[in-house]
């Protein structure tokens, strides 16, 4: 038996939300090569420059938004129901949010690939980032709206199931695929007030022509206070995978119960409050507050460097049940012939490069020498692009078994995928930094360094070298993009059917959660604590805003 | 072939398969890291300082004109390029050049001509515009997508005498153009 016939429900919905979340990374993962080969200028012949801001739109909406999104709501559906061994409470509560969801962004992709169609009114080129001066189409904002209504009623959907546990359970402690779920929605919640208001008071109004005029600070600060914790709505289901699944592929169990829940509740209680370091270079806030979001943001590697230390023991514990031995060479035992297991090792490995380039980010100095270059895509491809995106695509060998009943076929493709992904990646990811390092802009069309028009000066190595890197790396990704597809669509269709497609027992923690402080689980005090930080952390630079006339067309945009 | 046989030589293919992809798929990432890493230590540590200040200190080329600058300063008519921008839609790639005159022109009405643009790809444009440089004048041309104008190639006429002409031509490279991108449609 597994999950699929234990949890037939369930399974649909998981199932339901995978479809859109693959499909969603198929296109999305194409414009981005697409882009990688028209911005270096390699092969320019698909688009032109003006269209590549649609697909520059697309490939952030669909993948970091969508993709993300979906994959995770069809993750939790599964960790809630198998962790609390029961089905979710109402159908139809559970099909509409996702419904919901998926007209948002079907109304939204419209918006972004209407940018496509030759003489068009309805077009979505506003980047990832959204927020003014570039406007949309009112049908993206209000698909995104409708993306955000339906995630947060499947927040409430996994809430419903674990009250009702609860009230059958009252003396347990909160099983930990759960208490993951939750954190990260209680997260959730409070990052999205900002793009809540941001969408629905601002930018659904000023595209419908309600409002004129729209002071630029407001929903980009709006957005960061969403735009950075989102990074974390994104990353703690990676988590949740390298915590809970990971340790059990390694060969082992996970080492501390209590160090999960603690690492959550630090990124539920410090993700919101660090927005701020998205906006070093705007000048109408105050250095103070750039300052405090500086140090909070550094305060965020120390749940980060928990996970490395619990995942990486985890693992060594695994590869000792193995037969490992000696300081280093254990990691020979750990199972590198196994897609699932070396997706998710490779993603924990390119997180760690990626922690090390968000360091330079969020200095408030040294960001500068970096602020708005190709460093910056560079670093986000290697957090949500792989450590995010190769994990999802790892334990999805492990998961679409169990959801659809059917073993996992061309099993050397899907051993070869995470490989290829990590090298695509890492020779794209290199060279974005290193020509970041000599100037280089983002979000723009045109390969600068390819023209006589400007010149750039690399620290070592030439800027034609890099272009090619680039390049070359993008179309390895796309090859590891469809190996990935090939090897789901087959399995999920023509797979051999069993009723133990994988093996999906998942071990206890090697320190239970009998060793873990109850306040741990104590939700409302969190929730609470993350709500006063966020309130100190924004009131006061939002004030000022206000002081300065942010509501006065016209008015400085400094602080005055 | 017996099912142990059978089994061990699949092993083995799967143990080669593996290392392969390690040292593919892992080993070429560390070894552009290292690289990478090692460039960078060597660069700021070893390279001798002074080249490095001197290197940097240049411009990367000896001229290059972009908006504001002045040309024909040499000659009594000078003109100022006012405004150089690419605007871009889904249809259309146009390149936007505006020149005024500049404070110092002497002559009443000296005629000055753009008469072709060097393309990044090394195409020329041949569609020349002439004015009066004593008075501001805007030109668009509808560039290949994707192509941007590296050189212009202007002349004009320099009066010496009442009676006397000299032709002057200069080659202006252009710096970084603006590219803009609009939501103008063709209707």
């Amino acid at each position: 038996m597994t999950f699929l016939h234990k949890f037939p429900k369930a399974a649909k919905v998981s199932k339901a939300n995978f479809i859109v979340a693959f499909i969603a990374l198929g296109l999305g993962g194409f414009f981005g090569f697409i882009q990688a080969l028209h911005r270096t200028g390699v092969f320019r012949g698909f688009f032109n420059s003006g269209e590549y801001y649609t697909l520059l739109t697309g490939h952030g909406v669909l993948l970091a938004l969508i993709f993300t999104t979906f994959f995770i709501a069809g993750l939790f559906v599964w960790g809630v129901t198998r962790s609390l061994e029961r089905e979710p409470e109402n159908m139809t509560f559970t099909w509409s949010w996702f419904w919901i969801m998926t007209i948002g962004l079907v109304m939204a992709a419209v918006a972004i690939l209407g940018g496509l169609v030759p003489n068009g009114s309805i077009r979505a080129a506003v980047l990832y980032t959204f927020y003014p001066p570039l406007q949309a189409h009112p049908m993206f904002y209000i698909g995104l709206a409708l993306v955000l209504i339906g995630s947060w009623m499947a927040g409430a959907d996994w809430f419903w199931s674990y009250r009702k546990w609860r009230e059958e359970n009252p003396t347990d402690r909160i099983p930990i695929l759960t208490f993951m779920t939750l954190f990260t929605m209680l997260m959730w919640y409070v990052c999205t007030i900002g793009l809540a208001i941001e969408v629905v008071g601002l930018l659904i109004p000023w595209s419908l022509g309600w409002v004129v005029e729209i002071e630029p600070l407001l929903p980009r600060t709006l957005f960061w206070f969403f735009g950075h914790a989102v990074v974390y709505f994104w990353l703690l289901p990676a988590y949740y995978v390298w915590y809970a699944i990971l340790p059990k592929l390694s060969g082992g169990r996970l080492f501390s119960d209590s160090m999960t829940r603690i690492v959550f509740i630090i990124f539920l209680i410090l993700s919101t409050p660090v927005g701020y370091h998205h906006q070093y270079a705007d000048a109408g806030i105050s250095l103070g507050f750039k300052f405090y979001a500086m140090a909070t943001t550094m305060l965020l590697l120390l749940p980060s460097l928990m996970t490395l230390f619990t995942v990486v023991a985890s693992m060594e514990h695994g590869a000792r049940q193995r037969g490992g031995k000696g300081y280093f060479a254990w990691v020979g035992k750990l199972p590198w012939d196994r897609p699932a297991f070396v997706g998710c090792a490779l993603a924990g490995i390119m997180f760690a490069a990626g922690g090390f380039s968000g360091m330079i980010n969020a200095g408030m100095n040294v960001n500068l020498l970096i602020h708005n270059t190709l460093w910056i895509p560079g670093h986000f491809h290697l957090t949500v692009g792989t450590a995010v995106a190769l994990t999802f695509m790892a334990i999805s060998y492990w998961l679409v078994p169990q959801l659809t009943g059917r073993k996992l076929k061309f099993k050397t493709l899907a051993l070869i995928q995470p490989y290829t992904w990590f090298l695509g990646m890492t020779l794209m990811s290199n060279a974005m930094h290193r020509a970041g390092l000599a100037g280089v802009p983002r979000r723009t069309a045109e390969p600068e360094f390819n023209t006589n028009a400007m010149s750039f000066d690399p620290v070592f190595g030439t800027m034609g070298e890099m272009k090619w890197q680039i390049a070359i790396g993008g179309t390895i990704l796309l090859i590891s993009l469809i190996l990935f597809l090939w090897v789901i669509t087959t399995s999920w269709l023509a797979g051999e059917k069993s009723d133990k497609p994988v093996d999906d027992y998942i071990p206890e923690p090697l320190s239970g959660v009998e060793h873990t402080p109850a306040v741990l689980d104590n939700m409302k005090l969190w929730f609470a604590l993350a709500l006063i930080l966020v309130l100190l952390a924004y009131s006061f630079p939002l004030w000022e805003m206000i002081q300065d006339g942010i509501f006065e067309p016209g008015a400085l945009p400094r602080p005055s | 072939m017996t099912n142990s046989e059978t089994s061990n030589s699949e092993e083995g293919s799967n143990k080669t398969l593996v290392r392969t992809l390690i040292i593919i798929g892992i080993g070429i990432p560390v070894l552009v890291e290292l690289l990478t890493l090692f460039n960078l230590v060597n660069v700021q540590i070893f390279n001798d300082k002074t080249d490095q200040v001197q290197r940097r200190s240049q411009p990367d080329q000896a001229v290059e004109f972009t908006e504001g600058d002045t040309l024909f300063t040499k000659s009594n008519y000078p003109v100022v390029i006012s405004g150089m921008q690419i605007n871009v839609s889904a249809q259309e790639w146009v390149f936007e050049l505006e020149f005024r005159p500049s404070d110092t022109t002497m002559q009443a009405t000296p005629l000055v001509k753009v008469d072709s643009l060097r393309l990044k790809n090394g195409d020329l444009l041949r569609r020349g515009q002439e004015w009066s440089a004593s008075q501001s004048k805007s030109m668009r041309w509808t560039l290949p997508n994707g192509q941007v104008p590296v050189k212009l190639y202007l002349s004009g006429k320099e009066l010496i005498t009442e009676d006397s002409v000299r032709n002057i031509h200069e080659e202006v490279p252009l710096g970084s153009i603006p590219v803009r991108y609009t939501r103008k449609t063709q209707r």
